[in-house]
């Protein structure tokens, strides 16, 4: 009987061990990283082209902590590299969100660290098509305001808050009805594309028939081609009057 | 008597609970270190950085404010972790580290600096310090192997201008002007990360 109490309350001792050691670091209650979790994040996809040039739709993590304005990428194994054009991307998008947000009356954009971590098949994510995307994301976090998860965007951001051009729209947008997505913003002047199409004649002559085919570039409006709605934003606030609910 | 077993019992639980709570919840420890670079006019600089390591799940964080980091720095920096991990019998997974550059630079590049993360992150997650009074330009690979890097004497030559001691080097590294540059520094070669630790950290 003394051995089985003896054995419970060792036992006892080492599960209060484990549990308290375990939910201390999920957590993260230590002075590092994610001390003073805001608790505030986001999941947004992001349109993007693989390495063949087809359209595809990766993901990035936004998080907001106290902190000073500092902008952290993750590198954690398993996540990609992220390019250095990305990552320009990242402190344009954070320094445009607080600026916006601010102005939106947001009452903490000053005084938080912001942290984006990418989800994707590919090693790498590189370019700066995601920056429009990374923006609105962060002006939602600090505003409070979600986003609405039909909605994607595509286009950089520039410091002025406007929305610049970017390549493949039409391939994104193809993307992200694969991914169920209802509406795409992009920049303005995106929204028709170009498609190369073959196109040929018959000429039927006395013995035979002569078929003539040539190249030609063929105007496209990408709203029909790809079955998804395209708006044209022109920059962040536009883009918020559509993305954000 | 049930009862007064039972309240130890809690009374144990609570302890352990709370117990477990302090050790985790432990200040963060912060290394500085220096990474020998070139810069774009092929003059050699040394770039200071922070390495914060503290109780986590694993992430490695990168301050973009000051610079942005090429994907080759970004492979050195995981690879470093790994290897950090390794060499002290630690899983790397337990710790989140925070990487941040004390000086503002354009770009960061190359995996010159490959093993003074190793020693940096060895010495963050540890709890010690690096020494001062040294620098090293080495890359490594999967396996610590301290690998050579372009630039060195350049490199050499910019410790020595903020009179570092000792400078450490890859075992086949080749040093152009090794005679005069060591004259002014000691110029140590190592085989791997491993060895650049016991050197660095203390």
């Amino acid at each position: 009987m003394k051995q089985t109490l003896a054995i419970v309350f060792g036992l006892a001792v080492i599960l209060a061990f484990f549990v308290g050691y375990e939910g201390t670091l999920k957590n993260g209650v230590s002075a590092g990283a994610g001390a003073q979790e805001l608790n505030k994040e986001i999941r947004v996809g992001l349109p993007g082209l693989d390495d063949q040039g087809k359209g595809a739709i990766a993901f990035v993590k936004v998080r907001l902590a106290k902190g000073s304005g500092k902008v952290f990428i993750e590198f954690s194994q398993g996540e990609p590299l992220v390019g250095d054009q990305t990552q320009s991307s990242i402190q344009t998008a954070f320094k445009v969100a607080t600026k916006v947000a601010k102005e939106l009356g947001a009452a903490d954009a000053d005084g938080v660290d912001a942290f984006y971590t990418f989800e994707t098949d590919s090693d790498s994510v590189s370019g700066k098509s995601a920056g429009a995307a990374m923006a609105l994301a962060t002006i939602a976090l600090l505003t409070g305001r979600e986003q609405k998860e039909n909605v994607l965007i595509t286009g950089t951001i520039q410091d002025d808050e406007s929305i610049g051009a970017v390549s493949g729209v039409l391939e994104k947008a193809k993307a992200g009805r694969q991914f169920n997505y209802t509406t795409i913003l992009v920049p303005v002047g995106t929204s028709s594309a170009v498609k190369q199409e073959q196109v040929c004649e018959r000429e039927q002559q006395e013995f035979t028939t002569i078929t003539r085919c040539q190249t030609r570039s063929v105007p496209v409006d990408i709203a029909s081609e790809a079955g998804i709605t395209v708006i044209e934003v022109a920059n962040v606030r536009q883009a918020i009057e559509y993305a954000l609910k | 008597m049930k009862k007064l077993f039972f309240a130890l019992i809690g009374v144990a639980f609570l302890s352990a609970l709370s117990l477990s709570y302090f050790l985790t919840a432990r200040d963060a420890h912060t290394v500085e270190f220096s990474a020998p670079a070139i810069t774009e006019v092929g003059k050699g600089m040394l770039i200071g950085f922070t390495v914060k390591a503290t109780p986590g799940s694993g992430r490695v964080l990168v301050n973009i404010e000051n610079a942005f980091y090429r994907e080759d720095v970004e492979n050195s920096i995981k690879k470093a972790k790994a290897i950090a991990g390794d060499y002290l019998g630690l899983n790397p997974n337990g710790f989140d580290l925070t990487i941040e550059l004390k000086s503002s630079q354009k770009i960061v590049g190359g995996e010159s600096a490959g093993v003074a993360f190793v020693t940096a992150i060895a010495a963050a997650m540890s709890g010690k310090k690096i020494r001062s009074d040294v620098a090293v330009s080495a890359a490594v690979d999967e396996r610590g192997n301290a690998l050579a890097v372009n630039g060195v004497d350049e490199k050499i030559l910019s410790a020595i201008e903020l009179e570092k001691n000792y400078f450490i080097v890859a075992e086949s590294q080749t040093i152009l002007h090794e005679q005069t540059l060591s004259k002014s520094i000691q110029i140590v070669r190592v085989k791997n990360a491993g060895d650049a630790i016991k050197l660095m950290v203390e």
